[in-house]
């Protein structure tokens, strides 16, 4: 009989014992390589960012703005943390299904998310100075959201809004797809 | 400079309300939109940009006829696009809709009415071009205080109005709501 099933299938009396020594190999092997720990946070953060990788080629909303703004860029050197603010805008609000946004310039050295179906129209802007533009016109032309701040947008809001945006467009035009193929 | 500065001349009366603006658009990648609802392309919000404290570059179209220019001397077609939208969209202040709840929609009491001031620019060579340039202008000058929504609330106006040709021998595209004519027409 293995060590292992001797661990597993050890009457209770012998379960303590088994315990204890797995944590004095524990303890052991945690004072013989004291870098031991953060090796395995950071080998944890390089699996999560593999991760993260993943979801994103899984988004084709996501992926398809990430390629755009690589585009912008042979153009427009972007300033500050445009980008990664936008992808953080992005990755928070946009799903598998969601309807893509164009991503350009805003004409210096800023990034536009827009959105638009006809009259009805979304835009997050992120600016070099760290504001944040958030702009929501409906379906009749009317402008219903303009609201400018340091930092970040509600996520969660900015969410909600790409969900009714696709849902809008999706009851139009089911095959909306293929307008970017 | 502030919005209260009198040097901040916004509008220039001399420039009849008939005129229309030119706009000279870098080729950058995907300005020229996708209408999800399979409609036709528009500009996006990032070619109407308003900076270097002067206001947004523009050619007035009263002012090339005096100097007998058309609007394809203006640019190199292969670098750049041309939009067009009438000097009365510019002024015209939209009124707010309210909700059918009575309650004005937020964002609605941005002020929307610019106007466009003559500025003899330094390029191209062309001096006929050079003497066509304006600029668009809207209260607040850009970077003061508070100019940022007014300017959203603006350019979306202009958004929504602008034609486009991406082509010298191109027609212009032109925005339609609905199925109906432009907006700016």
């Amino acid at each position: 009989m293995s060590v292992v099933n001797d661990f597993y299938q050890a009457p209770t009396a012998k379960t303590s014992w088994a315990r204890r020594q797995r944590s004095a190999w524990v303890q052991k092997l945690r004072a013989s390589t004291k870098s031991s720990a953060h090796e395995h946070r950071d080998r944890l953060a390089a699996d999560r960012d593999a991760l993260a990788d993943a979801v994103i080629v899984a988004n084709d909303a996501v992926q398809r703005a990430v390629n755009q703004i690589a585009k912008i860029e042979e153009h427009v050197v972007l300033g500050g943390d445009v980008r990664s603010r936008l992808l953080t805008c992005l990755r928070a609000s946009l799903s598998a299904d969601s309807v893509f946004p164009t991503v350009t310039s805003d004409g210096e050295d800023g990034l536009i998310a827009q959105w638009r179906a006809g009259e009805r129209f979304l835009a997050v802007e992120m600016t070099s100075d760290g504001d944040y533009s958030l702009m929501l016109v409906d379906s009749d032309g009317v402008l219903r959201r303009n609201e400018s701040a340091t930092g970040y947008p509600d996520l969660d809001n900015l969410k909600a809004l790409v969900r009714d945006f696709t849902a809008a467009v999706v009851a139009r035009n089911p095959r909306w797809r293929d307008l970017f193929e | 400079m502030t919005a209260t500065d009198p040097e901040w001349v916004v509008d220039d009366e001399d420039v009849p309300d008939e005129a229309t603006l030119f706009r000279r658009v870098p080729d950058q990648p995907d300005f020229l939109d996708v209408d999800l609802n399979g409609g036709p392309p528009r500009l996006g919000l990032g070619v109407f940009s308003y900076k270097d404290e002067d206001g947004m570059s523009v050619y007035v179209s009263s002012r090339m006829k005096d100097e007998d220019i058309s609007d394809e001397e203006l640019i190199d077609w292969k670098r750049v696009y041309l939009c067009r939208f009438p000097v009365a969209t510019v002024r015209r202040a939209d009124a707010a809709t309210p909700y059918p709840d009575g309650t004005a929609p937020v964002g609605s009491d941005t002020e929307t009415a610019g106007g466009v001031v003559l500025d003899v620019a330094s390029f191209p060579d062309d001096e006929r071009v050079q003497r066509s340039h304006g600029l668009v202008r809207i209260p607040i000058p850009p970077k003061a205080a508070g100019w940022r929504p007014m300017w959203n609330a603006f350019r979306i106006k202009l958004m929504q109005a602008t034609h486009v040709k991406v082509a010298k021998s191109a027609d212009w595209i032109v925005p339609t709501t609905n199925g109906d004519p432009a907006r700016s027409t």
